[in-house]
């Protein structure tokens, strides 16, 4: 009777050493179960993650030039100027747009509040010199995707979100000491922002 | 209640908080930001593979808990020295040679992260170099040295005390498949010269 081990070695009782392994055994198992818990809830219950620490700093939907605390923490390089929008894609979708200049090296990266980036796109990479791109719910692209004129090819790259709320970052490098302020202009050049125009009226 | 019930209750109570805490404990371990964990090593530098596209469930965690944004792996990598190309700690009282080639990436920055000092917080005196900065010499090698005593050329003052971390950013990898991607011969060197 397994049970009846289970609680006799509980009890106490005389010695006896299955009931002692199975009693351990048994911690093993709850303690592996707790381990795992945990570690796949951190990420949904930090409170002290890159999203929570942008959020207590900036405002929604604008880029902001990171404060030099937070750059430390979260690019822990001094030669990248880093902007952060933070967003909740509740307010409607979001469009970050920009034109990156030729040699200067120019990211953007979309994150969950935990700090993993989703995308991520550099001026090199980007098509036709541009960056245009739309983030959206599931639901907010079924919407968009009803409207689309079939005839006219979608200018932009649609990107789904995990999560409805997250941020934005963009990188650029200060390649020679003194070129700082011109780095914090271009990062401050990408525009993002609420654009509910390509959803349907209702 | 018979006496017997009661032990075999508090025995109940014990089993359960023995594993809730060996369970909270090991998780919070192993989300540490310093533990050596699923880390790649190339010579002296490591780098912690946070920047997958996916990242495991312990990745997650550690950086949701140390409130940092990890690169995506397009977009760069981050590698870290704490010791030089023979296995010894660095230390702000020795002098030190880095040097190194062609790297794969499109720009590189190095930096000094003293463990005493915040790295970015110190403006006031040089903490790195970018890519564009150094200059190669005919074989294309170029050199950075460390230490407390000035020397011309590419220098990068040690004013902290103790250990210290080297930090190098690739950006724009030139390889598929981040860090493991990279062979040693691709990192830099480096050399002890002396110590104080």
């Amino acid at each position: 009777m397994r049970a009846g081990l289970f609680w006799k070695g509980l009890s106490g009782g005389r010695f006896s050493l299955s009931a002692t392994l199975f009693w351990a055994a048994c911690i093993v198992v709850l303690a592996a179960g707790v381990h795992i818990a945990t570690i796949l809830l951190i990420p949904r219950f930090a409170i002290r993650d890159a999203g929570h620490l942008l959020l207590e700093r900036l405002k929604m939907t604008q880029f902001q030039i990171l404060p030099p605390e937070l750059n430390a923490s979260l690019i822990d390089d001094p030669a990248i100027v880093a902007a952060a929008c933070p967003y909740n894609l509740k307010e409607g979708p979001l469009r970050i747009t920009t034109r990156p200049e030729p040699q200067e090296f120019l990211s953007v990266a979309f994150y969950q509040n935990g700090g993993t980036a989703f995308f991520a796109v550099t001026d090199r990479a980007a098509a036709k010199e541009n960056i245009n791109i739309l983030l959206v719910t599931p639901q907010q692209l079924q919407s968009i995707e009803a409207e689309d004129d079939p005839d006219e090819p979608v200018q932009e790259l649609r990107l789904i979100a995990p999560d409805a709320s997250g941020f934005v970052l963009v990188r650029t490098l200060v390649q020679r000491a003194g070129e700082r302020a011109e780095a914090e202009k271009r990062v401050l050049a990408v525009s993002c922002a609420v654009d509910t125009s390509e959803l349907p009226e209702n | 209640m018979k006496r017997d019930d009661l032990r075999q209750f508090a025995g109940f109570v014990l089993f359960v908080l023995t594993s809730l805490a060996l369970g909270l404990i090991s998780a919070e371990w192993m989300t540490r930001r310093e533990i050596d964990f699923n880390t790649l090593h190339s010579g002296p530098w490591r780098a912690a593979l946070q920047a997958a596209a996916d990242p495991d469930p312990y990745t997650r965690a550690r950086l949701a808990r140390s409130g940092g944004a990890a690169l995506a792996l397009s977009e760069g990598l981050r590698l870290t020295a704490t010791v030089d190309d023979d296995g010894h700690s660095l230390h702000a009282e020795c002098h030190y040679k880095i040097s190194g080639q062609g790297m794969p990436g499109r720009y590189w920055t190095l930096t000094l992260a003293d463990n005493s000092l915040q790295s970015a917080g110190e403006a006031a005196h040089r903490m790195g170099f970018t890519s564009s900065e150094v200059l190669r010499d005919h074989a294309g090698t170029w050199t950075i040295e460390l230490g407390r005593d000035v020397r011309a050329g590419f220098f990068l003052p040690l004013t902290g005390e103790g250990p210290f971390t080297l930090v190098l950013h690739l950006y724009e990898p030139s390889v598929l498949g981040g860090a493991a991607a990279i062979s040693r011969e691709q990192l830099p060197h480096i050399q002890k010269e002396t110590c104080a």
